[in-house]
């Protein structure tokens, strides 16, 4: 049974379109990592959810019920904690607390909660005084009143300290060992791989992948084989490049190093150097991670398909005008040019996929 | 119990805020100040001669209230929804299970409790004052006092609350109150000098008599509406400089519906529903990103 389905929806805000077309559902009981760049429309999307804005067209249904013409009822068995959330300056949190309590209308034993979240000393303090942290284990508390059946969260890390986003991390599980569906949105995606059971990758408006972590490492199965050897001659490399399925072959003084798409051309290559006689010592394997996934599916031609797969036209696409927030776009394409996904995007994205 | 909630927990940040304390205070001052003066004065006996009549004085305050009230309450509810949204914190507000008309109404009853409690402190020491040293005090003309406040307070909240609920900004919401209030305070006039030069066709515009909807039109804004009851409760000399100063006077042989009481009356119900019900309808299907 699905939690949360959505079908087709798209949102326009003037002639920007945010989300275009977007459909996939999330089950029950599930952990699902909604993935994508600032910008790519995973808070436009939560804010449908929600029901603080509405769509331009489409349709979005939680636990059955309309996200437009139902959103209380949601609401009651939904715990959300939503980027660019502000708390009450001049309440504590105990009453934070209490306050999200009276509004689902359940009786909550505040301190065990601020307990949980590892704030227990700051039941009486008003949060106009936390630290950004703190606020947001107050928030988490917040979104874990009434044991929610969904619990919609965006960016939770944000402000948590390493031991805040293990503990935030130990949360998930434990709500997710209950019952509880969790819809897990953000930009890191090693947080997302540490408690997802699915992801969804979603990039200018649309969903460009979805599926177990294991089953989009599959579609992407280029993985690295580096094998050590005694020698490297010319024609060894030359014979690899020859193999179906090798990718690139590049060499080192005494190491092979070969991108190969699908265990039968890693075999392939293993049994070429091997009869080359170079003195094979040892092989290592690499699996693509999340992280390669999340570029490729945001920059490269995971999503992009055969015919599109050029990392110029890509980077163009971030950049340009055409989805979501301009400054976003921005940030991301700065982010993906600080941490270098251009240059692997460039080297794997030349030539038809 | 949402709507219940929300109106708890807005009274409780208004209670430990120098906003809901500031807006308490500015209504006590012109009234329960008011008061207090008038004490002070029969104690220390100023004139010398018999204490005042309670009609002056409450006709003093209600022109007082006519100058401050509508700024005063809009102060008190601009910012009700605008700051949480300029905030954040309406992702609290309406994440948990709070409709967005438990978050108006909400609001607009709070704030409602504010203006509705301060004016009953004030008029409450202004009652006790008339009773205990002024001349010819009327508890009907103190009740008849204490409901036209009130309503004319209310109608301004409910401006207040509807300007923010539809601004995008605190500073955007504080243009729409300063707005409101010029146009009711003074433009209202130009508005109905306007009208009536292009019915006039520019000539002879300010001939008597003037047309029945000159003053209908008039009559109509809440403020002069409130002070329309004032008159007819407190003041009775036909050319009082209340009367002189803050309304047209009708022509002897205008006799119209629009300059009695009954009218005022009913003009200040109707903005007190119409002015909250179109801002709910315009806050209900807002982006609140």
């Amino acid at each position: 049974m699905s939690v949360i389905e959505i079908q087709n929806l798209t949102k326009r805000f003037g002639t920007v379109t945010a989300l275009d077309d977007l459909s996939f559902e999330v089950r029950e009981g599930e952990v699902f990592g909604f993935l994508g760049p600032n910008g790519a429309g995973k808070s436009t999307t939560i804010n449908i959810l929600l029901g603080f804005t509405r769509a331009s067209a489409g349709s979005a249904r939680v636990f059955g019920h309309d996200v437009e013409t139902e959103s209380k009822a949601i609401r009651y068995r939904t715990g959300s904690l939503l980027e660019g959330y502000s708390v009450y300056d001049r309440l504590t949190a105990r009453e934070h607390v209490q306050r999200a309590a009276n509004a689902k209308g359940v009786v909550v034993d505040a301190d065990a909660i601020l307990e949980r979240v590892g704030i227990p000393d700051a039941a009486d303090r008003r949060a106009g005084g936390f630290s950004k942290g703190m606020r947001q284990r107050m928030a988490i508390g917040m979104a874990l009143v009434g044991e929610p059946d969904l619990l919609v969260l965006d960016e939770p890390s944000t402000g948590l300290d390493p031991n805040g986003t293990r503990e935030l991390r130990e949360i998930i599980r434990e709500e997710s060992r209950r019952g509880a569906t969790v819809f897990f949105s953000s930009h890191l995606i090693d947080q997302v791989e540490a408690v997802c059971d699915r992801v969804g990758i979603l990039r200018d408006g649309e969903m460009v992948t979805e599926g177990d972590v294991d089953d989009l490492r599959a579609r992407l199965d280029a993985s690295v084989l580096s094998v050590t050897v005694e020698t490297v001659p010319e024609s060894l490399l030359g014979d690899l490049r020859t193999v179906e399925g090798v990718e690139t072959v590049s060499a080192t003084d005494r190491q092979v190093v070969v991108t190969a798409r699908g265990g039968v051309a890693k075999l392939r290559a293993l049994e070429r150097i091997e009869r080359a006689g170079v003195g094979f010592t040892d092989f290592t394997t690499t699996d693509p991670s999340l992280q390669e996934i999340f570029e490729e599916a945001t920059l490269g031609a995971l999503a992009a398909g055969p015919d599109d797969g050029d990392a110029s036209e890509s980077q163009d696409t971030l950049d340009g005008p055409g989805d979501g927030d301009a400054v976003d776009r921005e940030e991301a394409s700065d982010a993906a040019a600080d941490d270098d996904t251009s240059e692997w995007t460039g080297a794997t994205t030349e030539g038809d996929r | 119990m949402s709507l219940r909630t929300v109106v708890e927990d807005d009274l409780l940040r208004l209670r430990r805020s120098p906003l809901g304390w500031g807006v308490a205070l500015s209504v006590l001052a012109p009234t329960a100040g008011v008061g207090l003066l008038v004490v002070l004065f029969e104690l220390v006996d100023v004139t010398g001669g018999p204490s005042a009549p309670f009609d002056n004085i409450m006709m003093a305050v209600g022109v007082l209230l006519s100058f401050a009230m509508p700024f005063i309450a809009m102060l008190g509810s601009y910012s009700a929804i605008v700051h949480e949204r300029e905030s954040g914190s309406i992702r609290f507000l309406l994440g948990l299970p709070n409709s967005r008309l438990d978050a108006y109404a909400g609001k607009y009853a709070s704030r409602t409790v504010l203006l509705s409690v301060s004016v009953l402190a004030g008029v409450a020491v202004l009652g006790a004052v008339g009773f205990g040293i002024l001349q010819e005090p009327d508890v009907v003309e103190l009740v008849a006092f204490l409901l036209a406040t009130l309503a004319f307070a209310l109608v301004f909240v409910g401006f207040g609350v509807a300007i923010s609920g539809s601004a995008n900004s605190l500073i955007g919401a504080t243009a729409g109150i300063i707005g409101t209030y010029v146009v009711f305070r003074g433009g209202w006039m130009i508005l109905q000098y306007g009208v009536l030069y292009v019915a006039r066709g520019g000539e002879n515009v300010t001939v008597r008599p003037l047309p029945d909807w000159y003053y209908f039109l008039g009559r109509v804004n809440p403020i002069n509406a409130y002070v329309t009851i004032l008159v007819d409760v407190f003041d009775r000399g036909p050319r009082t400089l209340a009367r002189q100063v803050l309304l047209t006077q009708p022509s002897p042989e205008v006799n119209t519906l629009a300059t009695d009481t009954v009218f005022a009356a009913f003009g200040l119900s109707g903005w007190l529903v119409v002015v909250p019900l179109v801002g709910y309808l315009a806050f209900r299907r807002r982006d609140l990103l």
